[in-house]
């Protein structure tokens, strides 16, 4: 396609005659070009002259199937057949194409066998026959999936005798992407785009790869495509899906009614534009289209998928369940459709139906990675307990089930009593909580595969997330993480899932530093050079820092900023405003505009006052980290390093630390921290200083370096160990516990810590806390088992359970009968129980 | 319960009363680095405090290091290894029990296994051919090095108990096994029964689980696989357990020192211990029944007994006292 310019300029130029290959080819630059008009009307001037000139009728078939006008390009391909010309394979393959548009099913696959039929039956066929071929083996594949791999041998035979044939490489190449098979599909759109880098139905390709692989790429790829053919239909709908995924409603709807300008007949068109009308709960313009798409194909599935996979993406699970369940009505062949309804249906907690229906999707469509997973991990749920208690039915691996029960409970009680309170809202009970130790598992739960970089994730009235095992010690908070993802439960229970992402996962930040000191992230230097660099979105782009991050660190710096904003709003309009804001989401069709209202600003003022509350909160901080025209330009010595700049304090003070000079280092690192003293990372000053204090013997100083950086970030296992420990020597045990109690969320299966806890919580008398920590002990099946039991029923007897302190007792002395302590326990609780004394 | 009458008649029904004595081996091999020279020794140093602890004759414990020059140590080289085995040969009695706890490297190729020393290796069949030399005696065996898994076809036999750090001479990797073996005598946790002593069961079962709590804990594949071999045949039990194919012999050996100490008790002390061996008995049995009976019905049945046992065990110590 490289002399498109030289083809449009002949076309322009060169008079009518017959069809000449010239002729044909400059209506094919036409087409290409996406001036489908002039083609029509140049190659019906033709026909006029070669009536019967197939390879002219077939184009012209072509071009008005592209245009929606189907009937006339069934005329065109019928009588390509009739003329028997050497076209017929192809002119069959088009004619099933427009059948298929119509819903003619039965009609399309009687053309399909025709094509195999010939295949089978007729030697010599030349590679545009073998491409029909192809394609018809591709269709009928829907009902043999083993099909698929042979109408990719046929496209790959083509291509071993045609390698310039570009169609029949793009149709490969869709053929692999329809399959999940992208890496491949890659390669092949890669290669017709060596060939013809202008290509746009390869760059349409391109992007769709892109996007099949998260890549913010894909709309730059579609852009390009549109601006080489600015009526390709596909490249239209592909753009208003890319809108639709950033909740730019309004942009989407631009380009799917461009698309229809086009071809008014487009299926993907208009059921694009009914998913905006649906996400927009403008429930009468989406009857409208609906008609209007039943009507051009009573059976027509795609609708409904495309429904529920766009539902699903912005979080309407129980309405994709619902298309999903239409699509599979319409189509009992619907693969997708099945697929879709049992994910979804997986999402809402219906385990045994969500199973069913991935299964059937499997048997018709075996390629599907995402299900294929799926139905791998729902193989493994005999491995998992449920366990309902209160409001929840919590899922965990039968590994760490008798550990963590009782932890997860216990928190997402917290959580729901101080939600329900502070949302004034009931969510659908119970909502099911799901751990899963091994993270590919969760990511396979989460998205279908494999590598996702989630920690959680809520469906509304179920959550699934990493189990503390699934991540290194030390990068994780399953407390926090819990907390996030049940504030997500509230959040889409009173919005009916109609949350922007951004507001959602920020408020989920929010709520987590509301939570406990020290959870929902602190700020690193990252961030506030992003924000000194202009990186941050403002908050009308923000959902794109989620959906589509275009530098590495952009999700989590999208993540904080989202949570600063509710820091901004409640600290100047109140925590009311918030929850007004859920509530007018749940109808509404502009959410920012929503967020504006209720602020009562306009977006540039609200950005304008946003910068202003961050510059505000982090002044000094920024104006440590903003460049300076002083930088040293050498090695950092306490000569060169500038008294105001963070990076110059804290690098020397590491760099004399690592030297061994404690006093000049921590002069250096004081300073840091009094220029950043909200950054407490794990390289932070706060954890440098605490080691050089201990080194010292400073047990006080170091104890409030402790205590300051464990206050900012609870993800630091080691920092909580020690001031534990610290505490512990002050004698400040309820700290200690206090302490210990918070490194539970970040590393429960430490038994030792669990052990010094229990102990803590007895010296206090907080027996039943206690109970908690001896059960953990044993839980982690610990090799002294007697006296693991003799202290659990020593701290029942001590609580007043006496029931189970006999329980736990005959346990401990059923492995040890000798065991003196236990046996004077188990005489001390029968003299108990004989003499009557009262017990829980 | 920590008088040393108690200890003593605890172990009557388990040990011969008779002057039965232990002699211990420990042979802390060539380190290769500061670092394991200084482990090495360390667990050699611990576990002899623990043998001294659990009433082992100075004389019977002999102590070969390879890189030591503590005045308790002798050279660990392969000549030295099998003249301390000849001299225990020539100084123990036909009942005495010997110990020998190998401590360092080892390495493998094929089924022929080596456990490094100074000079020439010794190989698993020069040290059985050595040990074969101590008769019928009771042997208990403990290679704790890598590689060390094939010494354990070579070394069982009847009456010996014989445990290795790994499974086979492929896992190479250095082992955490023998540093936990040697906590179970020197630390507390590892006494599961509660009678205040630690059977070589004991120890095993407490050093496989920190091995694999450790491992766990590092989030790291296990690279080794602790052996016991208590029945002679050679195969070695990965979970050896009371009433498994292993492990009932390592579970009535302990390291302290059996003493006879039963003369001078009264008659009423030795009644009162029958009635606990009863007591002790009828236990096992009820635990043998566990499966087939109702669950109340059996720790109602259970609890009985303990608490006789419980009462017992109560004036025994008020007696010894």
């Amino acid at each position: 396609m490289k002399n498109i310019a030289l083809l449009l300029l002949l076309a322009c130029t060169l008079p009518v005659a017959a069809a000449t290959d010239a002729e044909l080819e400059r209506l094919e630059a036409l087409r290409l070009a996406g001036d489908y008009q002039a083609a029509l009307e140049q190659g019906r001037d033709v026909l006029e002259v070669e009536p019967d000139d197939i390879r002219l009728l077939h184009l012209l078939g072509e071009l008005e199937l592209e245009t929606g006008k189907l009937n006339a390009a069934a005329s065109r391909f019928q009588r390509v057949i009739e003329l028997s010309g050497q076209d017929s394979l192809m002119a069959r393959s088009k004619l099933a194409e427009v059948h298929l548009q119509r819903g003619e099913r039965q009609e399309a696959a009687e053309q399909w066998r025709q094509i195999r039929e010939a295949y089978q039956t007729r030697a010599g066929l030349s590679t545009r026959d073998l491409h029909s071929v192809a394609e018809a083996t591709r269709h009928l594949g829907k009902s043999d999936p083993q099909l698929f791999k042979q109408a990719v041998r046929i496209f790959d035979d083509v291509l071993r005798r045609d390698p310039a044939n570009l169609d029949a490489g793009i149709a490969l190449g869709e053929l692999l992407l329809e399959k999940y098979n992208n890496q491949e599909a890659l390669q092949v759109f890669q290669e017709v785009l060596s060939r013809d880098d202008r290509h746009p139905r390869a760059l349409l390709g391109l992007a769709r790869s892109q996007h099949f692989d998260y890549s913010s790429e894909a709309v730059a790829s579609t852009l390009e495509a549109l601006s080489f053919n600015p009526n390709l239909v596909p490249a239209r709908v592909l753009l208003a899906r890319l809108f639709i995924e950033l909740e730019q409603f309004a942009d989407a709807r631009h380009e799917a009614e461009l698309a229809l300008q086009v071809n008014p007949r487009s299926l993907e068109a208009l059921a694009t534009l009914a998913v905006i009308h649906q996400l927009e709960h403008d429930q009468a313009g989406f009857e409208k289209i609906e008609a209007r798409v039943l009507a051009l194909n009573p059976g027509y599935a795609g609708l409904y998928t495309l429904l529920a996979e766009m539902s699903a993406q912005n979080r309407l699970y129980r309405e994709a369940a619902d298309f999903a369940r239409r699509a599979v009505e319409l189509d009992p062949e619907s693969w997708q459709g099945y697929g879709l309804l049992g994910m979804n249906q997986l999402r809402l907690g219906q385990m045994q139906a969500g199973r069913a229906n991935l299964e059937r999707s499997f048997s018709g469509d075996p390629y599907n990675v995402w299900i294929k997973n799926t139905l791998q991990l729902a193989d493994s749920f005999s491995d998992y307990f449920e366990i309902d208690r209160g409001s929840f039915r919590v899922v965990l691996h039968g590994d760490e089930n008798a550990l963590l029960e009782e932890y997860i409970h216990d928190l997402a009680q917290q959580a729901h009593r101080f939600f329900s309170t502070r949302y004034n809202h009931r969510p659908q009970l119970p909502i099911r909580i799901e751990l899963y130790p091994d993270h590919a598992d969760f990511s396979v739960r989460s998205v279908g595969l494999a590598g996702v970089g989630l920690l959680g994730v809520s469906f509304g009235p179920v959550v699934a997330m990493d189990s503390p095992a699934a991540r290194e010690r030390g990068t994780f908070n399953w407390g926090s993480t819990l907390w996030h993802e049940l504030a997500h439960v509230f959040h889409l229970s009173m919005t009916d899932n109609r949350v922007p992402r951004w507001f959602s996962e920020g408020l989920a930040v929010y709520e987590e530093r509301i939570a406990r000191s020290g959870w929902g992230g602190d700020v690193d230097p990252g961030f506030l050079q992003a924000y000194l660099e202009g990186r941050l979105l403002p908050l009308s782009q923000l959902n794109n820092g989620f959906v589509r991050p275009s530098y590495p660190e952009q999700i989590i710096h999208s993540y904080f900023q989202a949570s600063l904003v509710f820091e901004f709003i409640e600290e100047r309009w109140g925590f009311d405003t918030i929850r007004a804001i859920l509530s007018a989401f749940r109808d509404s069709k502009m959410p920012h505009a929503v967020l504006l209202d209720a602020l009562q600003l306009d977006s540039e003022t609200l950005d304008a006052a946003f910068d202003a509350f961050l510059e505000d909160k982090y002044s000094i901080a920024l104006q440590a980290l903003s460049p300076s025209d002083d930088a040293a330009s050498g090695r950092l010595s306490p000569d060169t390093a500038l008294p105001d700049k963070y990076f110059d304090q804290f690098k020397l003070g590491t760099q004399l630390l690592e030297q061994g000079n404690i006093e000049l280092a921590e002069l250096f690192l004081t300073r840091a921290q009094q220029l950043f003293p909200e950054y407490a990372g794990g390289d932070s000053s706060y954890w440098l200083l605490a080691q050089l204090y201990l080194k010292q013997e400073r047990p006080d100083a170091a104890q409030q370096q402790l205590e300051s950086m464990v206050a900012i970030n609870a993800e630091h296992y080691e920092a909580h160990l020690q001031l534990a420990r610290l505490r512990v020597g002050r004698g400040d045990i309820a700290g200690a516990a206090a302490t210990l109690e918070a490194a539970l969320f970040i590393y429960p299966y430490d038994l030792e810590v669990h052990r010094d806890l229990a102990r803590h919580l007895a010296s206090l008398e907080r027996w039943d806390e206690a109970a908690r920590e001896r059960r953990a002990v044993l839980a982690l099946n610990p090799v002294d088992r007697a006296e693991a039991h003799y202290q659990l029923a020593h701290t029942y007897d001590r609580a007043g359970n006496r029931s189970s302190a006999r329980e736990q007792i005959l346990y401990a002395l059923e492995i040890a009968p000798n065991y003196s302590q236990a046996q004077e326990l188990l005489l001390s609780l029968r003299e108990a129980a004989d003499s009557g004394e009262p017990t829980q | 319960m920590k008088t040393v009458l108690a200890a003593c008649l605890l172990s009557l029904a388990s040990q011969t009363a008779l002057a039965l004595q232990h002699h211990l081996l420990i042979v802390s091999g060539i380190g290769g680095t500061e670092e394991y020279r200084r482990q090495f020794n360390s667990q050699a140093e611990r576990l002899r405090q623990a043998a001294l602890d659990a009433g082992l004759a100075r004389d019977n414990i002999v102590m070969l290091a390879a890189e030591s020059d503590g005045a308790n140590y002798r050279p660990a080289d392969k000549q030295s290894l099998l003249r301390a085995i000849r001299e225990i040969d020539s100084r123990a009695g036909i009942e005495d029990r010997v110990f020998v706890i190998l401590i360092g490297h080892g390495n493998a190729r094929g089924d022929s296994a080596l456990f490094n020393l100074p000079g020439p290796d010794i190989s698993a069949d020069e040290l059985g051919a050595a040990l074969d030399l101590l008769g019928e005696r009771q042997l208990v065996i403990v290679n704790t090095a890598s590689s060390s898994g094939p010494f354990i076809r070579r070394l069982a036999a009847d009456n010996r108990i014989v445990m290795t750090a790994t499974a086979s001479g492929q896992e190479f990797h250095a082992p955490l096994f023998g540093g936990f073996f040697v906590s179970a005598f020197a630390e507390a946790g590892a006494d599961r029964d509660k009678d205040e002593r630690i059977s070589m069961l004991e120890a095993f079962d407490f050093a496989r689980r920190e091995v694999q709590r450790s491992y766990d804990s590092d989030k790291r594949l296990l690279t080794e696989h602790a052996l016991l071999d208590d029945n002679g045949d050679g195969e070695g039990s990965l979970e050896p357990g009371e009433y498994e194919t292993d492990g009932m012999l390592a579970n009535r050996v302990y390291l302290q020192q059996p003493r006879s100490a039963a003369t001078g008790a009264s008659s009423d002390l030795i009644a009162m211990l029958q009635r606990k061996q009863e007591l002790e008995q009828s236990i096992r049995d009820l635990k043998r029944q566990r499966e087939t009976m109702e669950r109340d019905s059996y720790y109602d049945r259970l609890e009985s007994l303990l608490i006789d046992l419980a009462l017992l065990s109560r004036k025994i110590r008020a007696g010894d006292s």
